[in-house]
């Protein structure tokens, strides 16, 4: 009972609203930047007779989920065809993304881009890869978080005030928690086979045809190299969990996890997916690792304070 | 300064107290059940349920959850092992019997990786490599009027192991599927 009512208030403790901020400028940056990376594909991914067509689509999913093609049917009765539908769609999808980047009712503007990346998602089922699934979890948390509650529009206008909560602790510790889970289980999950025991894994990784970048074909020479990358993989996602929570170690941890994902944009060439964890695991731990830094700064700077004689 | 009377004002907030209360009860049961459906998924506990008839309604909302928020999924990227990739090939032939390559397009570095999870998808079972393929082979109709046939023909690469890279072998494509589609 002891150690419940110790995690209730440590879940309970009011946080400050400006990792939230980060996080919300992070994330609408990110999907404004990933409709502009695909723009010249919008419809051969979301059109109705894109890659995978809305037939398709729409039959994969539970009759009671909307699809872009009812709403394309609805506005067709405007007289827009299923492509002006689709470009209407975006065009929405873009401006709550630039109003949630300004802070302007971020509740809304959040649950709007939330339910429109959904519909996007849906028509372009058949491409959908761990990008999209991080970037949409990463707008859901934009919806219950008060993302807005700094650096935004309406607090320069000083229509809304910056001010510690409760809500944006428990939120916060809310995303702590889904990123260890993420990190953790995917971590296990890895371990759970030999491929990144031995090294295969980060060998296959890097010669797939789609992925190869670079020509590595001389660590087939060094296995021991991609053993050794392979389980640094499973310590980073699989110690993350115990790691970020400790003041020593969180730094550390951090940094070894943003190194980790820039090699995936780099080596498979993967950015956005890289990019989109990047800004979550800043969303979630940025603000404790900045303020472990301080810590560590003012200490060293106290230690060295010559004492007055 | 409350202007209400005494009476009232306790009222009110004793009114306050309760509706505080119960959104946080509301609050606390709504972060349970996320946190539950997402272990639910990671601890394949949805894999076991789905056998038992009695936990089927639940294992049908954690699935309906998945679908909607993508917060509870499986999150083993690459996990256990590194799949190997494939190759599409789309040949179209038109009235002439002239043939030529048709490739969907992707200009941008991100539409590759999207394509090789198409692909990925593609190959989760044969009802969705049918489904997909007719996909293509409409996307290619419409995008190109005269084709009257497409042959589809999808291989997958064999990655050597790296002893096997040692010993001189090396990628190769092995086919994987083939289908024709003709126009009427």
């Amino acid at each position: 009972m002891f150690l419940i009512r110790q995690a209730l208030r440590w879940f309970k403790q009011p946080d400050s609203p400006e990792p939230l901020a980060v996080l919300r400028i992070g994330v609408s940056l990110f999907c404004l930047l990933s409709l502009w990376v695909v723009r010249k594909s919008l419809l051969d991914i979301y059109g109705q007779y894109g890659f995978v067509q809305w037939a398709i689509t729409r039959g994969t999913l539970p009759v009671v989920l909307p699809h872009l093609g009812n709403v394309s049917l609805l506005l067709g009765r405007l007289g827009l065809s299923a492509n002006q539908s689709v470009y209407i769609l975006l065009g929405v999808y873009a401006v709550s993304l630039i109003l949630l980047l300004a802070g302007v009712a971020t509740h809304w503007t959040a649950t709007l881009a939330w339910c429109l990346h959904l519909l996007l998602m849906y028509a372009g089922a058949g491409l959908l890869y761990g990008m999209d699934y991080f970037t949409h979890i990463a707008l859901f948390y934009c919806i219950i978080m008060p993302v807005g509650d700094a650096l935004s529009i309406p607090v320069a206008l000083g229509w809304r005030t910056s001010k510690f909560s409760i809500s944006a602790g428990v939120t916060r510790k809310m995303l702590q928690l889904q990123m260890c889970i993420i990190y953790g289980s995917s971590g296990l999950e890895k371990a759970s086979g030999i491929q990144w025991w031995n090294g295969e894994a980060i060998w296959r990784a890097l010669t797939l045809p789609v992925f190869h970048r670079f020509d590595v074909s001389w660590i087939a020479f060094v296995p021991s190299l991609a053993a050794v990358a392979g389980w640094s993989v499973l310590a980073i996602e699989c110690g993350y969990s115990v790691m970020m929570w400790s003041g020593h170690t969180r730094v550390l941890w951090f940094c070894l996890v943003i190194a980790m994902h820039f090699g995936i944009g780099l080596f498979m060439g993967m950015w956005l997916f890289a990019l989109i964890m990047i800004v979550m695991n800043v969303g979630a731990f940025g603000y404790d690792v900045w303020k472990d830094c301080c810590a560590w700064r003012y200490k060293a700077q106290t230690e060295y304070i010559p004492v007055a004689a | 300064m409350s202007f209400l009377s005494p009476q009232r004002d306790k009222t009110v907030r004793g009114h306050h107290y309760g509706v505080q209360r119960m959104t946080t009860f509301l609050v606390s049961v709504g972060i349970s059940l996320h946190f539950a459906m997402i272990l639910f998924v990671v601890f394949h506990l949805d894999d076991r349920m789905v056998k038992k008839p009695a936990w089927r309604p639940v294992v049908s909302l954690s699935s309906l959850y998945s679908t909607v928020t993508f917060a509870n999924r499986n999150f083993g990227f690459f996990a256990p092992s590194v799949t190997p990739d494939w190759n599409l090939q789309i040949t179209a032939v038109n009235d002439s019997g002239h043939r030529w390559r048709y490739s969907l397009r992707t200009p941008s570095r991100e539409m590759q990786v999207k394509m090789y999870s198409m692909l990925g998808h593609f190959a989760e079972d044969n009802d969705t490599m049918d489904l997909f393929a007719r996909s293509w082979a409409v996307h290619a109709m419409n995008d190109e009027p005269m084709i009257i046939r497409v042959d589809i023909d999808v291989t997958r690469n064999s990655i050597p192991s790296m002893s096997d890279y040692r010993n001189g072998k090396r990628t190769r494509p092995e086919p994987f599927y083939s289908t024709t589609f003709d126009a009427k």
